[in-house]
């Protein structure tokens, strides 16, 4: 609905579609200049924080996978290296294995959805993922296969697809037989090579021309691709241990948003976590056939464009098939699917890179092993304030155009993003005001 | 036969409750609990079909009642194929999306129960979980009139004010199978 009175100008979006959960954006406009963007989230608060306090530290993985249906595994996998830092647990080197290859299989599923039928759509212009199937059948079903192959390996190894209940405080409860595994080898290296192909087709998509400069933020490590553990560091110089992070890091509340929103402590701006951040710092680190991918497609990396975070995931999604197909290829089951221990009083962190970003965990447990307090940033409350700046920056060039159109391009920024607004609510209703 | 629901969510549990003690060794289908109705749901179904799906509801009717239908229905939507967002889709939107893949789809059958909380964090109430139990021991007599029903779309919806008046029905139907169903009650 749109009302104009003198420079006023009132535009409406019921609903973001596209992304998880739901959000609105109110932008007021004062002599032609963008005065405030503001993400409105109004998912219901979720309080999981708060639920965890007085249960047992095994029972916070199940707990913490359900804040989120598409990344669960990310959740459980932040939860048990920060519990069992409390306990001062050290995992087997096989366990660590298993932990990366369910970590795979949900950087496949989540990658593979959000690309083909998500922000695919965006860019070929069509107003959903289905509208576009009709006309990109053969993308779309190899899409919904590789998502399926990135399902089945966390089923396998997670118990079930959704909300997987295999991982725990220590290890494992089961660990899969190695023929469970090989199992899945032929799909996998189908997935790979499919994948392969995915890259020069979103490669190939037209990218809006905006670059603003970012701090990106992720993990790194040593020897590999981050997924589970390693040193916190940014393009702009920050290198940090997990443990500094509520130093370097701060949530803030906001009046218009049930999401915290984060900024650094030191000066109040913004940050980048998500795909795209991982690759920029971390190019180096991929497999031989996504390193290739990424020099061949066409992007001069790092890139400081958000929406080429669509390829960033298609790069991450050829690594994680490959790293998939290593860790089972050498597979051999641990010998104890986990470490026991005697519950102890313990203060402990850990961050973890979910699909959509650093996760990051911080658990204090008492003597009997109960949870006296947590705290839990998920990526999208960390990207919530940058999205805010991103669309103050957007806006501008785009006042010209009509309603729709600027409804349009903001839909598809915050899209870049692909945020869980469900997981961020420790999306979009958009309301222009000029005056 | 596909459970839906959120088992931290009180009674959103209910579908989950059902396949868990479902007669399982009595009764021939498959069985998936589905915490979260998402793109899994585009895998589910592909299969020849029927598929059943278990969860909870909220219309109009008293808490416990039991629904019966055909999916998509106008009237009585599954809570967890409310969502409009692609992280939890709509059945709604997988069925459009395996239809513009050039995909056909099984018949669908809801299962619902009436619930009225939904509370995270909250455990289900005792007369959902009771209703749960007598439901999953219905599930046979369930199963024995999709069966016999599968041919015939009109044959649904009913509505049950409660197990008793479920497994009623379907023994006067299984009775009186060669001749006009007798209905208990119309979906609202």
């Amino acid at each position: 609905m749109t009302q104009t009175v003198r420079s006023e100008r009132a535009l409406r979006l019921e609903n973001l579609t596209r992304v998880e959960g739901e959000g609105g954006l109110l932008v007021r406009l004062e002599d032609g200049k963008v005065k405030e963007a503001k993400l409105n989230i109004f998912e219901p608060p979720r309080f999981f924080e708060a639920f965890l306090r007085g249960r047992g530290l095994q029972e916070v993985p199940d707990i913490t996978a359900r804040i989120c249906g598409i990344c669960p595994v990310a959740y459980q996998m932040s939860a048990v290296h920060a519990l069992e830092a409390t306990q001062g647990i050290q995992i087997d080197p096989a366990i660590r294995s298993l932990r990366r290859l369910l970590y795979c299989g949900e950087w496949i599923e989540s990658h593979a959805l959000h690309i083909h039928l998500l922000q695919a759509p965006d860019f070929l212009g069509y107003e959903s993922g289905i509208a576009m199937a009709q006309n990109h059948r053969m993308e779309v079903e190899r899409g919904l296969r590789i998502k399926k192959i990135g399902n089945d390996l966390v089923e396998v190894l997670g118990g079930r697809a959704i909300h997987p209940v295999s991982a725990c405080v220590g290890g494992f409860y089961k660990v899969p037989a190695r023929s469970e595994l090989q199992a899945l080898k032929s799909h996998l290296e189908w997935a790979l090579e499919a994948s392969l192909e995915v890259v020069p087709w979103v490669a190939g998509l037209r990218f809006p021309n905006f670059q603003p400069d970012y701090e990106f933020v992720s993990l790194t490590h040593p020897t590999e691709y981050p997924m589970n553990e390693g040193e916190v560091i940014s393009s702009r110089g920050l290198r940090l241990k997990v443990a500094e992070y509520e130093r370097v890091f701060l949530e803030e509340h906001v009046a218009h948003s049930t999401a915290l929103h984060s900024v650094r402590a030191d000066g109040g701006t913004s940050y980048f976590v998500g795909p795209l951040a991982r690759l920029n710092l971390n190019l180096h680190l991929l497999h031989p056939q996504s390193r290739k991918a990424a020099a061949n497609c066409g992007i001069h990396w790092p890139s400081n464009n958000p929406y080429t975070g669509i390829l960033a995931r298609a790069i991450e999604t050829v690594y994680a098939c490959e790293e998939a197909l290593a860790i089972i290829n050498s597979y051999h089951p641990p010998e104890r699917a986990r470490v026991d221990f005697k519950p102890r009083r313990g203060d402990g962190c850990a961050a973890t890179e979910a699909p959509r970003g650093l996760l990051f965990h911080h658990y204090r447990v008492d003597e009997q092993g109960l949870i006296e307090s947590a705290k839990i940033v998920p990526p999208t409350s960390q990207n919530m304030r940058r999205i805010e700046d991103d669309l103050r920056q957007l806006l501008p060039p785009l006042l010209q155009h009509s309603d729709e159109e600027i409804i349009q391009a903001c839909e598809h920024l915050v899209r870049s993003y692909d945020p869980c607004i469900s997981c961020s609510t420790h999306f979009l209703k958009l309301r222009i005001e000029r005056r | 036969m596909v459970g839906l629901g959120n088992a931290m969510a009180s009674d959103d549990a209910v579908g989950l409750d059902i396949v868990r003690t479902a007669p399982r060794p009595a009764l021939n289908c498959n069985y998936v609990e589905l915490p979260l109705a998402g793109a899994r749901l585009f895998d589910l179904l592909d299969r020849p079909g029927p598929v059943l799906f278990l969860d909870a509801v909220v219309s109009a009717a008293p808490e416990g009642t039991i629904h019966l239908l055909n999916l998509p229905s106008e009237c009585v939507h599954p809570r967890s194929f409310t969502a409009f967002s692609t992280h939890a889709w709509n059945l709604g939107e997988v069925l459009s999306l395996r239809n513009a893949l050039g995909l056909t789809s099984p018949r669908i059958v809801l299962l619902g129960i009436e619930i009225s909380d939904a509370t995270p964090g909250v455990r289900s109430s005792e007369v959902l979980r009771k209703t749960a139990a007598e439901v999953a021991e219905a599930l046979p007599e369930v199963l024995q009139f999709l069966d016999a029903r599968e041919a015939e779309l009109s044959g649904l919806p009913h509505c049950f004010p409660d197990a008793t008046a479920l497994r009623r029905f379907f023994a006067l139907e299984s009775a009186s199978r060669a001749s006009p169903p007798v209905l208990v009650g119309r979906a609202r």
